[in-house]
């Protein structure tokens, strides 16, 4: 068999950029996070070769970044079977059906991701697990801290399930939280508005440190392999809906602005899969349209929806629309002719 | 056999099996493919249902294919159709109650699909009786087959289960696959045997050219 592989240099800053947020994982939950990350990337390189070979074209290298982006969206308990079974789905149903890299309407790694979110809710959202404490984090260890078990101690996906009962223990203020939010040390014990106790607990490995995903997404725009549009109209878009939800029509279960935006996988979100290129509209307007949309639907998901997190439909509902926006708005060029 | 197979009624029964499968190359009956498929025991039951009517409304409607006249002939097809299902309907009713709870509106709609219809239309009405009746059968079967295989995958993937028993040392390696309860779950499936259907299957109405690229 003869294994043709593509390399893609835009693909490479992705991953370089991606390098904050594994490493970050690594040192919140542990040397895991590697196999975990090195799992989906095997499963992913094997399903795209068997694909592409049979048209005669190489494996690329974007499926590496979708199998980060996958990987780093899982919880950090993950169940390995789990991991292949979805980057499987995501390379096959994502990608090869549309007839591989660049065809593809919907992002490969979030239809991975939402398949394993309804497939396995339990193992999904059934268990979060804290950071390591300390310094030295999890670099002496192998796998997350222990599970916390029970869908009735803590209720969601990413640190962001008290949106429905917004209030903290004594002890911890608004800030607090905002800066485990921001460095990804999750694991303040807090009081819900009912009365149980929770855990700021994460449950995706990638989206715990707003600070390294900014970082990361710093690299991609300066460098600019992501389309800062992309970036800027998605989190313009969130803000929005925020101010709009909370502060126009009072709605106290929208958490404030600054929590909203580093909770949960927005800011990973806007910056590593709002901008894939090939999901996203090519006419600069409709991508101001399409970014925006995203960011409103992600909050106003989280607000209302019933699976907690919002970010990957949000996605896949933008991805739906974009080349119907390219579609209906085709722009001057196109309207000349 | 040779013989058989090419009678009329034998080309149509084995064409409508596999080659010219009803669900995945006429696209046809979808619709019940989702709906019915998430347990073994009711997809079964769909099915016989579903290769009785399609059977006999063949036969009836060939038989009487001299006698209706043009105009009216769907509504005529329509009302033979619906007798059947109404056979169908009651005898489910009758013998299978706990079935019929969880599959009745869409034996009922038995009656809209239209794999019956496409082939009371395109071949009972103008071939002889026992044709018709060959050619229902094998697309009753040739729909079958492609829900049976389909539920083979959803029942023992989120439920743990083959016609309601447990799989073996269930407990000890089974985690449920939750899609494949939901309709979604269906869709994949049915993507996924189509498939491998049109893969393995090749109609007359390919464009040969075309294909092999």
């Amino acid at each position: 068999m003869n294994f043709s592989f593509k390399r893609q240099k835009v693909m490479e800053k992705v991953l370089v950029a991606l390098l904050p947020a594994l490493l970050g994982a690594i040192y919140f939950f542990g040397w895991r996070t590697l196999l975990v990350v090195a799992w989906a990337g095997l499963w992913g390189l094997a399903s795209e070769h068997l694909m592409a070979s049979r048209r005669g074209d190489p494996a690329t290298e974007s499926v590496l970044v979708t199998a980060v982006l996958f990987a780093l969206s899982l919880p950090p308990a993950i169940p390995l079977w789990v991991v292949a079974v979805g980057m499987v789905f995501a390379i096959v149903f994502g990608k090869e059906v549309f007839g591989g890299f660049g065809r593809n309407v919907f992002n490969p790694a979030i239809v991975g991701r939402a398949f394993v979110y309804i497939s396995f809710p339990v193992e999904l959202t059934g268990s979060f697990v804290p950071a390591w404490p300390g310094p030295a984090g999890g670099l002496g260890k192998w796998g997350p801290p222990s599970v916390i078990e029970g869908v009735e101690a803590i209720t969601a996906a990413t640190p962001m399930w008290f949106r429905r009962n917004f209030q903290f223990a004594e002890g911890f203020t608004y800030w607090q939280q905002l800066r485990q939010l921001f460095f990804g040390s999750v694991g303040g014990v807090f009081e819900g508005g009912d009365g149980v106790e929770r855990v700021l607990a994460a449950g995706s490995m990638g989206e715990v440190s707003a600070l390294l995903l900014i970082v990361g997404g710093l690299y991609l725009l300066i460098s600019r392999t992501a389309n800062w549009r992309l970036v800027a109209g998605s989190l313009g878009g969130a803000t929005a809906a925020v101010v709009c939800f909370r502060h126009l029509l009072g709605a106290d279960a929208v958490p404030p602005l600054l929590w909203s935006l580093s909770s949960g996988g927005l800011l990973y979100a806007c910056f590593f899969m709002v901008t894939d290129p090939v999901s996203a509209p090519r006419k600069k307007p409709n991508q101001w349209i399409y970014a925006g949309f995203i960011g409103t639907m992600i909050i106003l998901f989280r607000w209302q929806s019933i699976f907690i997190g919002g970010v990957g439909f949000a996605i896949l509902l933008g991805n739906g629309l974009a080349p119907t926006l390219d579609l209906l708005n085709p722009g001057r060029k196109n309207r000349k002719k | 056999m040779v013989a058989f197979r090419q009678t009329i009624g034998g080309k149509a029964l084995i064409g409508n099996l596999w080659r010219d499968n009803p669900v995945f190359r006429q696209v046809l009956g979808v619709c019940s493919t989702l709906a019915v498929t998430n347990l073994m025991k009711n997809t079964v039951l769909m099915c016989l249902g579903l290769l009785f009517t399609v059977a006999f409304s063949n036969l009836t409607v060939s038989l009487l294919r001299n006698h209706i006249p043009r105009q009216v002939r769907m509504m005529v097809q329509v009302l033979i159709i619906a007798s059947y299902v109404i056979v169908v309907d009651i005898a489910l009713r009758a013998y299978f109650p706990d079935v019929h709870g969880l599959i009745g509106p869409y034996v009922g709609l038995i009656i809209t699909n239209c794999i019956i219809m496409g082939r009371c239309e395109a071949f009972a009405s103008q071939n002889p009786p026992w044709a018709s009746f060959l050619d229902g059968v094998g697309a009753g079967v040739g729909y079958s087959l492609v829900l049976i295989l389909i539920a083979l995958v959803r029942e023992p993937l989120g439920f743990g289960t083959l016609f309601g028993m447990d799989l073996p040392g269930v407990d000890l390696w089974w985690h449920q696959w939750t899609i494949m309860v939901m309709p979604p779950g269906a869709f994949f499936m049915l993507a996924l045997v189509a498939w491998i259907g049109v893969a393995t299957s090749r109609s007359d109405n390919d464009n040969r050219e075309g294909e092999a690229k």
